[in-house]
């Protein structure tokens, strides 16, 4: 049977012309074996290549000569050939700095980030935590008929958007109101969206936290869940297609993985090698089911191996660990037109939206100084530890050059 | 080789199936089914107390009282009267089962309330998030002995599972009829007015299905047809979806028929217009179904002041639809008006006007009148849905002009 002429040709040749960020080149793994994109050659194999060519051996160190998988040796060995989910690869929790604001051992805070900068987060941090706080308020006294709270996520929202660029596109699921605030959406405009009034860009169709806006390159929440994974790909192939240097960024929760829609939109991003950031909030509850009803693999990071992709898990109550891995996995995905996924593990600290009432079976966290509106009693080895903790009294310096705000500050202290 | 050629041979000369069997299979129980007469093996019952916690069991039949003592002083709610419909189905018939998303807490509004403490998590199973695929699997399981059934919090969701939907509707008949398939869909869904939910909590579903093949669809307004159909739908051997008023699942209280199983291809009159009314011309016969009859009902006395009546009859029964009851009103008023929770294009409404046109022509003194939503995505602001979702106003003025013969 005649076979068909196989080519191969460079997807993005681009690629070539990408100088990349140094980061970048230290993070690039080994060329990957399955495909010739990063060279950009063009591989033509024809019945002639196929009858000249000698056949592929096996066995003894021979290559299996199937299509679409690793290379690697036969063997009659049937243990070691069944492969168990235990033997893949673990992920490292990445973290920079403990709860109380001490780097950890060898650690050291992003260098490209200045102290005002870092203060600058931390009180966006405060101030997302502090509206979800008065529009949750609001929602019980009934003045807004709806509102999902983002608590205890505070630093992935602002570890994650300070580490884009401004007009990375980014696809959220509904829990980031802190990305598209960092990004300058004021509060008032998301008022006016809760309250769906006439200043409502969305002009009176959504419930409220389903914002967007196209000046902040946020698009709009859409309420089916994992809808916005398969569009963020399309959107970052038609970066690539235009050659820019940003990413789109796409935003879901570990339930929201379980969607069909996830599983396409990674091999797709994966097989069409384009610049995409997917970002995990792993808060372990998808309305009252725990994680360990929602998947049975290591965490969604462990999926990434099987669309072709790099993975990072990160403590997502570490914003500094957040920033920076948000950061690298930006820079490589654009280095290399390729996608990555971030996994931040964190906790879901409120109910998943006013409609329900987790108490009955989400353990909440304890009243501490940075007490939240609506909690009780933390349990052991809860997964919780607030993200603004670290930040409050830091115990390094933010910036080695600027020694001022050692010490941090104090919530009740007046801010400059 | 020559066996194959002969095969071959055979099979194109063998004649072509009969052109009667197109509308055959379509269900595996016939629409007009008694479900009361349905009966299950001797062993069930001695199935059900060796498979559960006799602990568990106990609880569960104390809430099973307190569910029918609510009803019986009619303030039981619909979520509750299917909560019960399910909980005596799954007692009675080991081989049903339950899954939905966030079941262990009793999902949205306590369908699947106690399921998984009295039964277990096997048989109860919370779903993790993937609507499409979870659809499919009840569908395996039910090809293969169990009786399945499927809560949709808000059927705005099951949008994921069109796929699977249709796959369901069609495999009775596309297999031959070889494989049952017992699968009961049930879900909070329509479009209430003033609802406040966005453009993505309020789309008709039950519209977009009803082109599926195969598939068994009901609505219920009431705790009585909630359970009652309920009841019906999950002892029916074919795929069937059973929506319920998103926005009145804890709020319209009644009753309920004590083990009844209600039928699943007739519309319930409702309210029957009187005499004098017909006779003056002053009666309209009103079709509706979800949030709707309590729009209509509620209207009742606006449009009685004005001198008219109407006929109301809940569509209960969406595929197959009951065109007699239509059209034995009909007769009667000879006017017509659908209040209808789906859109102008592809809508519920659509379907039914069209075929009381081409059906009962005769028996019409005006075209259909269809109140319905607009090809809008529905506004979450109320000034803006006043004006796409149709509500009890729209129908005073319609029944006015009716009877003034306006169109």
């Amino acid at each position: 049977m005649a076979m068909k002429n196989i080519v191969m040709r460079a997807a993005g040749a681009r690629l070539l012309q990408r100088g990349g960020c140094s980061n970048a080149a230290a993070l690039r793994g080994p060329a990957r074996w399955s495909s010739s994109t990063q060279t950009g050659f063009t591989v033509s194999v024809t019945d002639d290549d196929m009858h000249d060519a000698p056949p592929p051996t096996m066995g003894d160190g021979g290559v299996t000569p199937f299509l679409g998988v690793k290379p690697a040796d036969t063997s009659p060995a049937l243990e070691s050939c069944m492969v168990s989910p235990d033997a893949h690869p673990t992920w490292k929790l990445f973290r920079l700095l403990d709860e109380d604001g001490h780097l950890v051992e060898g650690a050291s805070m992003p260098p490209s980030v200045s102290a005002e900068e870092w203060v600058r987060m931390y009180k966006a941090m405060v101030s997302q935590q502090e509206m979800d706080t008065i529009f949750y308020g609001s929602q019980r006294q009934g003045r807004v008929s709806f509102y999902m709270t983002a608590t205890g996520e505070e630093a992935i929202h602002i570890g994650s958007a300070a580490a884009l660029a401004f007009d990375d596109p980014v696809y959220a699921q509904y829990r980031e109101a802190g990305v598209i605030m960092w990004r300058g959406f004021t509060k008032q405009q998301f008022a006016d969206q809760c309250f769906s009034n006439v200043r409502d860009l969305g002009k009176g169709r959504q419930m409220p936290i389903h914002v967007g806006s196209s000046e902040h390159h946020f698009h709009t929440i859409s309420s089916p869940l994992s809808t916005q994974i398969p569009q963020a790909v399309g959107a970052a192939y038609a970066l690539k297609q235009e050659g820019r240097d940003n990413v789109a960024m796409c935003f879901f929760g570990e339930g929201a993985a379980s969607e069909g829609d996830f599983h396409a939109a990674l091999n797709f991003a994966g097989t069409l090698e384009v610049p995409i950031v997917f970002f995990c909030r792993n808060n372990g509850y998808a309305i009252s089911t725990p994680t360990h009803e929602q998947y049975r693999g290591d965490g969604i990071a462990s999926r990434a191996v099987g669309y072709g992709m790099h993975a990072i898990r990160v403590d997502g109550n570490d914003m500094a660990a957040v920033y920076a891995a948000t950061k690298a996995a930006r820079e490589l995905a654009i280095s290399n037109s390729c996608p990555v996924l971030i996994e931040a593990m964190t906790y879901r600290v409120g109910h998943h939206s006013t409609s329900d009432d987790s108490s009955r079976c989400v353990p909440t966290p304890t009243s501490n100084p940075y007490s939240y509106s609506f909690s009780l009693s933390l349990p052991p080895r809860c997964p919780h530890r607030s993200p603004m903790r670290p930040f409050h009294q830091p115990k390094v310096p933010l910036n080695r050059r600027d020694q001022e705000v050692e010490g941090g500050r104090r919530p009740d202290q007046p801010v400059p | 080789m020559a066996e194959v050629k002969e095969v071959i041979a055979y099979a194109k000369t063998s004649p072509e199936p009969p052109a009667s069997l197109a509308k055959e299979l379509e269900f595996p129980d016939a629409p007009d089914t008694d479900y009361n007469t349905k009966t299950v093996p001797d062993t069930a019952a001695g199935i059900t107390t060796s498979s559960t916690d006799a602990a568990a069991l106990a609880r569960c039949e104390e809430h099973i009282v307190g569910l029918k003592e609510k009803a019986a002083a009619g303030q039981i709610t619909i979520g509750d009267a299917v909560n019960l419909a399910i909980l005596e189905e799954m007692i009675r018939d080991p081989m049903t089962t339950i899954h939905a998303e966030d079941l262990q807490a009793g999902s949205s509004y306590d369908i699947p309330k106690l399921t998984q403490q009295t039964f277990g998590t096997l048989r109860a199973a919370d779903e993790i998030i993937d609507e499409g695929h979870f659809i499919g699997k009840a569908l395996g399981e039910g090809m293969n002995g169990y009786r399945p059934i499927v809560e949709l919090m808000n059927t705005n969701f099951g949008i994921y599972g069109m796929a699977e939907l249709s796959s369901a509707g069609n495999t009775y008949a596309t297999t031959g009829g070889q494989f049952e398939m017992p699968m009961t869909i049930i879900g909070a869904g329509g479009t209430a007015p003033n609802q406040a939910l966005g453009a993505e909590h309020s789309q008709p579903f039950h519209a977009y299905v009803m082109g599926i093949p195969g598939l068994k669809i009901c609505t219920a307004s009431s705790p009585e047809a909630a359970y009652g159909i309920a009841k019906s739908m999950i002892r029916d051997n074919g795929p069937g979806i059973l929506f319920l008023p998103v926005k009145q699942m804890k709020s319209v209280k009644g009753s309920v028929d004590e083990g009844v199983c209600l039928p699943m291809n007739k519309a319930r009159v409702l309210h029957k217009a009187s005499d004098a009314s017909i006779s003056a011309g002053k009666a309209v016969t009103v079709l509706t179904y979800l949030h709707g009859v309590k729009e209509s009902l509620d209207a009742m006395e606006t449009i009685n002041a004005d001198g008219n009546d109407i006929e109301l009859i809940e569509l209960t029964s969406l595929k197959p639809l009951d065109m007699d009851t239509i059209r034995a009103s009909l007769e009667k008023t000879h006017k017509i008006i659908i209040l209808d929770e789906s859109t102008l294009s592809g809508g519920v409404g659509a379907t039914v006007s069209a075929l009381i046109s081409e059906r009962c022509f005769d028996e019409l003194d005006a075209p259909v009148r269809r109140l319905c939503m607009d090809d809008a995505p529905v506004p979450y602001a109320a000034s803006m849905e006043k004006a796409v979702v149709k509500r009890g106003s729209d129908l005073i003025e319609a029944v006015r002009d009716a009877v003034a013969k306006k169109l």
